[in-house]
């Protein structure tokens, strides 16, 4: 048995090129498949991982997928705002704790998050290096953008602006780096996050400027009683030290400020099943919802186009045979010679039969192990993208 | 100069090593081919070239020599030993400890390499020991025939010629007691074709083998000690008596 492994091997060494094209197309059929189970397997626990580690989400009426992925991927479209005041209608009754989101502003493509304190503890975020965020425009970076932006403590980066009172020009703010978070293979390593009344200073609610008291008449656009109506060339300031910080006052009642979503964390199941009655009544304008039934119900799709993928998988493997089964037919055709010469020079018919078995056998065992490697690695290094749907711990 | 239709050189005399071919009738199952004859014998260290026209039996009679086919009536004896009436295994591996082939076209392994086609009938028989006595032995061959420095060659790296020397290698590893080379030199130039013949005569010699030679190559029939005209036993001829010649 071992010489016929060995003259099979010495066939497989000789003809490399051709086992190997051999090879990588049991390989790559197999491995279509297996690598679309295995990765899907992966993501679906990773996302689900994500949405189980956020209870519940509330948010302006839509789309509640979508909402429930905006908050906790911080991806794609930001939804519709709520007011700030929504929060109180989570945490008024002490059954439950609220998070804000506010996702709706970029800095140099990184989506800028605005929240408290509060949602580093709630995702385990630490800081690797630098410190938390102290004032208003103060930011702490994911440990991929600072990787991406080459950002360190003391740094700063300017905010694409979107500013709702821009008329006249466009103020970005400059948000200084205190802090870079350890990498937690999540989609905070992506962002920036910022204090949310930072955010309502992005948007425009809050501002600092030169005392209007003391500008020129240039500059005024007109006096009501006492109060000193300034033009556009009074500009806000767009950073944030001292002087400055003492001149940042906001404009309107903070309750009716802005937010993109609330992270609700409730005491227990019946303040959920109380929360959930309430929000999610038909004449509210916002909505509660649980982001992993939201993420099993997309994975049901999923999982529905999976079998699409299985089924093309199928005939895709059905015709590599064939054609395998073609090329090993027409080799064997072409070797009918070498039998021959092996049965007159004494070699029995089944042996001449399972030598040239073998060599298949070798084959298949080679491309085994590729399938098997190529798995292994999938499973031990996954894809980046994967990374995202993961929970911090 | 070789006699043609020669009896026997009388310094042949029946021996253990002697080739006998009594009776015999044979018929391929798929064709109207048939082969009959009463007797044919060879004596030890004769050297016979078989002559004839593509078709009139000349390989099918090497074939039940070497006991490849098997007659449907008749005896073919090797040294004494009835191989028509061995069993399937007895019979090769008497074929393989005995018999040295050395096909038309040479028929080497393409994907191995000069020392490896040498030992290949060794390979493939897992009764045959591969020892390091085997291993030296193959080297030995290639020595003798000139390939000593192209042992790791394959066979698409050697010229022609070094193919044929390939091939009577392959056919002396293991000594054989009788020689059978069908066209042997069918695919060669003239000079190539002759040198071919003297290895062949040289290595019959060498260790006292018979050679029994199938063509149809009338130029190279100067050496041999007989020479059988197979045109006979074709066509309405078929079973003409090989002896009678």
């Amino acid at each position: 048995m071992t010489r016929i492994f060995w003259l099979a091997w010495r066939y497989v060494l000789y003809h490399r090129w051709k086992t190997a094209i051999m090879i990588a197309c049991i390989s790559l059929t197999c491995l279509f498949p297996i690598a679309i189970s295995v990765l899907l397997d992966q993501f679906n626990h990773q996302i689900v991982l994500r949405a189980r580690a956020t209870p519940f989400v509330v948010g302006a009426r839509g789309s509640k997928l979508d909402l429930a992925l905006h908050t906790i991927y911080f991806e794609g479209r930001s939804p519709e705002q709520i007011p700030y005041g929504s929060m109180e209608l989570v945490t008024s009754s002490g059954s439950a704790a609220a998070l804000p989101i506010h996702s709706k502003y970029t800095a140099h493509g990184k989506r800028v998050i605005g929240t408290t304190l509060d949602y580093f503890e709630f995702r385990g975020l630490v800081i690797d290096r630098g410190d938390s965020l102290v004032r208003i425009g103060d930011c702490v970076v994911g440990a991929n953008v600072a990787r991406d932006l080459k950002l360190k403590p003391g740094d700063q980066i300017l905010t694409h602006s979107d500013n709702i009172v821009d008329i006249a020009g466009s103020y970005p703010v400059k948000l200084t780096v205190t802090g870079i978070f350890s990498p937690a293979d999540s989609p905070d390593d992506q962002v920036i996050f910022v204090d949310i009344k930072t955010t309502w200073v992005i948007d425009g609610h809050g501002h600092g400027h030169a005392d209007v008291r003391h500008v020129g008449d240039e500059k005024l656009l007109g006096i009501d009683g006492n109060k000193r109506i300034a033009s556009a060339a009074v500009q806000p300031y767009i950073e944030f030290d001292e002087e400055s910080l003492r001149d940042l006052h906001f404009h309107g009642v903070m309750q009716d400020f802005p937010v993109s979503a609330i992270i609700v964390i409730p005491r227990d199941e019946r303040s959920a099943t109380l929360l959930l009655s309430q929000l999610n009544r038909s004449e509210s304008m916002i909505q509660m919802t649980e982001p992993l039934l939201e993420v099993q119900q997309l994975m049901a799709i999923v999982f529905q186009i999976k079998r699409l993928f299985n089924a093309n998988a199928l005939l895709m493997g059905i015709s590599t045979l064939l054609l395998l089964f073609l090329v090993v037919m027409l080799s064997l055709r072409l070797r009918e010679g070498e039998r021959q010469t092996m049965h007159k020079l004494g070699c029995g018919r089944r042996t001449v039969w399972l030598t040239q078995v073998t060599e298949l056998v070798l084959v298949f065992i080679f491309a085994s192990i590729c399938i098997s490697i190529m798995t292994i690695l999938l499973v031990l290094v996954p894809p980046d993208f994967l990374k995202w749907f993961t929970v911090a711990s | 100069m070789a006699r043609r239709f020669a009896k026997p050189n009388p310094v042949f005399v029946a021996s253990a090593y002697m080739i006998r071919l009594r009776n015999i009738e044979f018929s391929h199952p798929r064709s109207t081919f048939r082969l009959s004859f009463p007797l044919l014998e060879i004596a030890r260290g004769e050297k016979v070239a078989i002559v004839g026209p593509s078709g009139c039996g000349k390989t099918t009679l090497l074939n039940l020599i070497a006991g490849i086919l098997l007659p449907q009536s008749g005896i073919v004896e090797l040294g004494g030993e009835a191989i028509s009436k061995m069993k399937d295994a007895q019979r090769r591996r008497f074929r393989i400890a005995r018999i040295g082939q050395v096909f038309q076209r040479f028929e080497l392994v393409e994907y191995l390499n000069v020392r490896d086609n040498i030992l290949f009938p060794v390979y493939i028989n897992f009764l045959l020991r591969l020892d390091r006595a085997t291993m030296q032995r193959a080297e030995s061959v290639g020595e003798q025939l000139g390939l000593a420095d192209k042992m790791l060659r394959f066979p698409a790296q050697l010229s022609q010629g070094e193919q044929q020397r390939v091939a009577i290698g392959r056919a002396m590893l293991l000594d054989p007691r009788w020689i059978l080379a069908d066209e042997p030199t069918g695919s060669l130039d003239h000079s190539n074709k002759l040198k071919m013949i003297d290895m062949l005569f040289e290595q019959s010699m060498k260790n006292n083998s018979t050679l029994i030679v199938v063509t149809h190559d009338t130029g190279i029939l100067g050496g041999f000690d007989r020479i059988i005209d197979f045109a006979e036993l074709c066509g309405a001829h078929s079973e003409a008596a090989l002896t009678a010649l």
